[in-house]
């Protein structure tokens, strides 16, 4: 890389050697604008602070400054926006878990105008203004016209408050990168590769189990990659970790997904993975997917998900360079980063002892241990005494000094001695939360532990084993001990079908505390005084929660709503176990008592792209087109979507609009002939000895009575009696009927016909066969249909009289096998040939051709439903919507019928009173133009407020055949009302219109015979 | 005329996508397709004068001695029965001749569906981009055929080798299911270039 050399002294706080990073390759990135450097195997947090750079963002609320408080997934502070060219920039990302690579641009949010001199942090001023329920409170009113009492709020407060608080911003460009998705499959899922998930995924492995060790980061080993004195197995820590990994690479039923994060446990054991594929990399390869989405559906989930350190909750604990002391040791040992000179170590748990005497050893001096019980351990106090620490029992922070980075702890020790340290590093340890948000989620119960001083499973859930610091284990032995029995556990399992289960998982773990604090319900009744943050993300303080419980709020998820404590986006990881101490010290119970809330998935968020996939653009759903598509798209059809179909609205000339080719196509139909692609019509068909009958008990229409070569118009309705779909049953054969159906009810009607066949009409033999795609079809309607379609075909007699209307033929068309039904959806004489998908554009074209010579031409959608409307004809699902009955449609329902289905509920009482919306015809007076679809009845021009409509619209449309706008519309007790004078309130007033009857043109059907 | 014997392949206007070492798109015809729906104890009989014998589990294939027809049993009743040669009709009239009295039904659906094939060595990868079933080869091993999913699309899946699948799809989704194989096979060929330039 040829890049200008950069003085090592940049990295003013990198250590002389050591840690996992590469010294020998230097990468350059910038911070707001700022030139630093690191080393691969850094993250962006250590880079930042091995420059000395602490201050990294401003908080949601108070715009404090804020720093790197951990070095995980758990961080809750150091947010920042990475870009990466001008169309790409993710906002919120944890600077903690953001890999550097070389050219990394990243930049700190919400201050404005820079990071260190934020306007916005006059919040901080207005803090006692700004409590929790504020919003509640303050942002009330007043009325605003029209608007009304939620005015102010939508229009004033809200974008105001948007703008203020907040995190990065969104991109407003379309996402440039490719995401991918992946089904997988495996006996054991092993979340997690620290010491325990290694040693389960060994001991899995070795029984014989195909497993997959999914890890969120970049290279496995989890808490092993800061831990260079232990040894394992008798090897040093690293040594073991690389021969492992290595032994399990090997291994060929064995996949490793690093930087993969397993973010929810939906049911049945799938576990949603999101893997992060180009965003580590300087240059990301063309077309990689930048994150993938893996649902791994697992026999048996081994959870060694490790634990979090939980912050100290006293005033002022929120100031860059107050970070938690397990960070402290992962900056120094992992990334060879001093995070401080001058230390204070403010400890309720005897893990912080050996991490101090490890600080002062590498030369960050410890000012002073303060602990906040009133004695350590045997073994810490040994440890600090060992290394001439000094600590002061039983005292507390009272406060801490420092604007952009801390400058100083207060301490009150026993007797009241306050004291000032100077410092520019605090490090806390205020014991581990075991990460148990899946074994939540996968429905395992959790309960407060007192001996360890957290939350811990409280009973096994059968084929879900927890192991290591997620148990609550503590101590590298002990640790991978669980680890590897959690992965004979999982083999157990599978063996026996999770039988062995109850063995395998004790109900009631037994942790051992040596590293864990005391609740902190015990050690704090009451809460401190000055802003001591306890979600440091969302800006909730100590006070904060005491507000909430004086003000009423008792159960934790109402506390957690009120006061927003453990609603950010790192989802309370750092905090939560806080909050509930505090709250259970307020109300006087247990924290156990307290509960917890509820673990919701993503575990850390999730892009939209990763769960998107490969659906966008084309892809976002499937786009299906018939056969004769091609043809209709090479005339210049305009498309409409009809579901997932897209289907020819309208043929235009050189010159028209939709108005002047959808009323030449009208007219064309009515004057000559016009032939219509209606390929995507539902078809089914219904074969079998009891296949009349079947479809006799399924429609309201009498079917069992259809001759053969016949066809019938039929209602198909929902138990409850409503209409659900028509079309056309034709009777091919004594045993064998094609049916249709709507467009879009096609996959619907073929279920409820499959239901009822299977389970209700089982002493009828007959099957289904879905047949929509078989067939193309082709109307030809209109008063030249016949004579398009005489000299084509083979087979049939369609000459006058020979096929009647609603008669159904099987021949050939120009050679190829057809089946003709004489049906019309627009009153003319019409036909709809259906040949075989392979052959409907060759048929269409041939059609169209001699169409055209006759003087026709192709029509589309939006001339169909004219056409239709005009003869009264309803659309399902525009005419009807679930609720409407066919008596209100104006459709016959045998009474000889002894039953189909939907009949029992067509006399319950609301079903016959004679005010039911009944379908009718409006008349628009004169100058009214078309009514609007969806428009309002009702009786009066101008409805006093508050007055029910009689009815609405349910189609209008310009009849070309009748040269007035028409509309179709259900009205209260309409058929009653026909000759009425009523109103369509539109908002440019209200029109005029008469009820008629709904059938426009040619009510007596003369020509349907040509 | 229009040739009967020549209809429209539905991926004929479609850019097939393919990579050597990943997997490789080609269209697949199919002359007939037939679903056969019939008790199963009365298969057999319908079967007879294909060669078939149509007593396989559900979700397998069966391929007649003389190669020419085969059947994917896609439930406890019905049979999907393909022939590559042999018009649909002619096979129908084959079954109707001995069928005797037995309740069966027989649907042509020749047209109904397109056919792909699948093959190479990355194609269970590829399948599972959108796929939810175990794809592996002991638990979907050659001659296993279903219905599933892929991606949003409903597909008849039947894996022919190690490295090579069938897939039958409704004509009008398969411009979408071809755009689903292309995406997934520029992601496993992106990814697996990714891994071999580490």
């Amino acid at each position: 890389m040829s890049r200008p050399p950069v003085e090592t002294s940049a990295e003013r706080f990198r250590t002389i050697n050591g840690g996992r990073i590469d010294r020998t390759r230097r990468l350059s990135f910038t911070f707001d604008g700022k030139p630093l450097t690191g080393h691969p195997g850094d993250t962006l947090a250590s880079a930042l602070l091995a420059s000395g750079v602490h201050l990294v963002g401003r908080s949601f609320k108070y715009h404090r400054p804020r720093g790197i408080l951990s070095a995980g997934s758990e961080e809750p502070n150091a947010l920042v926006t990475v870009r990466r060219g001008w169309r790409r920039a993710t906002p919120n990302l944890r600077a903690t878990e953001v890999e550097l690579y070389d050219g990394l641009v990243a930049e700190s949010q919400n201050r404005w105008p820079s990071l260190a001199f934020d306007l916005a942090s006059v919040n901080d001023r207005l803090a006692p203004l700004l409590s929790a329920g504020f919003y509640y409170k303050t942002f009330m009113g007043p009325r605003w016209g029209r608007l009304g009492a939620n005015g102010a709020w939508t229009r004033l407060y809200e974008p105001l408050i948007r703008r203020m608080a907040g995190l990065g911003r969104a991109p407003l460009d379309s996402d440039p990168d490719r995401y991918a998705t992946r089904y997988d499959h495996c006996d054991a899922l092993i979340v997690g590769a620290g010491p325990a998930g290694l040693m389960a995924a060994l001991a899995a492995a070795e029984a014989g189990l195909s497993v997959i060790v999914a890890d969120e980061q970049a290279e496995p080993g989890g808490s092993l990659l800061a831990e260079t004195t232990s040894a394992v197995h008798g090897r040093p820590a690293w040594t073991w970790l690389a021969d492992t990994v290595a032994q399990l690479a090997r291994m060929p039923r064995v996949r490793l997904l690093p930087r993969t994060t397993a973010f929810g446990c939906y049911p049945d054991h799938l576990i949603g993975l999101a893997e992060r594929l180009g965003d580590h990399l300087a240059e990301v390869p063309k077309g990689l997917p930048r994150e993938r989405l893996w649902q791994v559906r697992a026999r048996e989930v081994v959870l060694a998900t490790g634990a979090i350190e939980r912050p100290l909750v006293f005033p002022g604990n929120d100031r860059p360079g107050i970070m938690l002391a397990g960070a402290v040791e992962t900056y120094l040992e992992r990334f060879g980063v001093m995070a401080g000179t001058r230390a204070v170590v403010v400890t309720a748990c005897d893990s912080a002892y050996p991490i101090a005497a490890n600080l002062a050893e590498h030369g960050i001096e410890v000012a002073r241990i303060v602990e906040l019980r009133q004695a350590a351990g045997e073994a810490a106090r040994a440890t600090a005494e060992a290394a001439r620490l000094a600590i002061v029992a039983g005292a507390e922070v009272v406060g801490t000094r420092g604007r952009h980075r801390v400058r100083a702890a207060e301490i009150a020790a026993p007797g009241d001695r306050r004291e000032r340290i100077d410092c520019d590093l605090v490090a806390m340890a205020g014991g581990f939360t075991p990460t148990l948000h899946l074994f939540s989620q996968l429905r395992g119960q959790l309960a407060w532990d007192e001996a360890a001083g957290t939350l811990l499973p409280a009973a096994a859930v059968p084929h879900v084993h927890v192991a290591g610091a997620a148990a609550g284990r503590s101590g590298l032995t002990d640790v991978l001990e669980s680890g590897a029995r959690a992965g004979e556990a999982a083999a157990r399992s599978l063996a026996s079908g999770g039988a062995s289960q109850s063995a395998a998982t004790p109900t009631r773990l037994s942790p051992r505390s040596a590293t864990s604090a005391p609740s902190p319900a015990r050690r704090r009744p009451a809460p401190p005084a000055g802003r001591a943050f306890v979600d440091f993300q969302n800006d909730v303080t100590a006070s904060d929660l005491a507000l909430a419980t004086r003000e009423g709020f008792q159960a934790i998820e109402h506390v957690k709503r009120y006061t927003t404590t453990g609603m950010a986006t790192d989802q309370g990881k750092t905090s939560n176990v806080n909050a509930l101490g505090l709250v259970g010290g307020l109300l006087g119970r247990g924290i156990d008592a307290v509960g917890h809330t509820t673990f919701r998935p993503p575990y850390t968020p999730v892009t939209f792209g990763t769960l998107a996939g490969e659906a966008r653009g084309q892809l976002l759903d499937p786009i299906r087109v018939t056969g004769i598509d091609p043809s209709s798209r090479a005339r210049g059809a305009v498309f409409e979507d009809v579901g997932q179909w897209q289907r020819a609205r309208y043929f235009p000339r050189p010159g028209e609009d939709m108005h002047a080719a959808v009323a030449r196509e009208c007219r064309t139909v009515r004057g000559t002939v016009g032939v219509l692609d209606a390929s995507t019509l539902g078809k089914i068909e219904v074969v079998g000895p009891g296949a009349a009958e079947f479809l006799d008990r399924l429609y309201v229409t009498a079917l069992a009575s259809l001759p053969v070569g016949r066809c019938r118009y039929a209602v198909m309705l929902s138990e409850a009696g409503f209409v659900m779909d028509d079309g056309i049953v034709a009777r091919l054969a004594d045993d064998r009927f094609h049916i249709t159906t709507t467009t879009g009810g096609a996959a619907r009607v073929l279920a409820h016909m499959e239901d009822y066949r299977q389970t209700e009409f089982t002493d009828l033999v007959c099957w289904l066969t879905s047949t929509t795609e078989q067939w193309g079809v082709i109307a030809v309607q209109g008063p030249k249909a016949r004579d398009v379609l005489e000299p084509l075909i083979e087979g049939v007699n369609i000459a006058a009289g020979a096929l009647p209307h609603m008669g159904v033929a099987e021949g050939r068309i120009l050679g190829v096998p057809m089946r003709l039904f004489r049906v019309s959806f627009t009153g003319e004489l019409g036909y709809e040939v259906n040949v075989a998908s392979g052959y409907a554009r060759d048929i269409w074209d041939e059609l169209l051709a001699r169409s055209e010579a006759l003087g026709g031409c192709p029509y589309g959608t939006e001339a169909m439903h004219v056409l239709r409307a005009e003869k009264g004809f309803i659309i399902v699902g525009q005419e009807s919507d679930g609720t409407v009955t066919p008596g209100d449609l104006g459709l016959p329902v045998g009474k000889a019928k002894a039953d189909f289905v939907g009949k029992r509920s067509l006399a319950r009482p609301d079903m016959v009173v004679s005010d039911r919306p009944q379908l009718v015809g409006l008349e628009v007076a004169e100058g009214g133009g078309v009514l609007e679809e969806g428009a309002q009845v009702t009786q009066h021009a101008t409805p006093r407020p508050g007055t029910p409509a009689l009815g609405h619209v349910t189609s209008a449309y310009w009849s070309e055949a009748l040269r007035q706008p028409i509309a179709l519309a259900l009205v209260k007790g309409g058929r009653a009302r026909i000759g009425e004078t009523l109103h369509v309130p539109m908002p440019d007033g209200a029109r005029v219109v008469r009820v008629v009857s709904p059938v426009f043109y040619d009510p007596l059907g003369d020509r349907i015979d040509g | 005329m229009v040739d009967p014997r020549a209809p429209a392949c539905p991926v004929a206007s479609l850019d097939l996508p393919g990579n050597a070492a990943t997997g490789m798109v080609a269209a697949a015809y199919f002359r007939a397709r037939l679903s056969m729906r019939a008790a199963p104890d009365a298969a057999g009989r319908l079967g007879e004068p294909l060669g078939l014998r149509l007593d396989g589990r559900t979700n397998t294939a069966e391929i007649s001695a003389s190669g020419g027809t085969c059947a994917l049993r896609l439930g406890p009743d019905e049979w999907l029965l393909l022939s590559r040669t042999e018009p649909p009709d002619a096979l129908a009239a084959r079954i109707a001749a001995t069928a005797g009295g037995t309740p069966h039904a027989l649907v042509d659906v020749s047209h109904r569906h397109a056919g792909l094939e699948l093959a190479g060595p990355a194609v269970e990868a590829v399948l599972a981009s959108g796929c939810p079933l175990p794809l592996g080869i002991a638990a979907f091993p050659p001659g296993r055929a279903t219905r599933t999913l892929l991606a949003k699309a409903e597909i008849l899946l039947w894996r022919l080798a190690a490295d090579r699948f069938h897939i039958d799809v409704a004509r009008s989704l398969a411009p979408y299911t071809v755009g689903v194989l292309r995406e997934a096979i520029g992601v496993e060929v992106a990814i697996a270039e990714l891994r071999s330039g580490q």
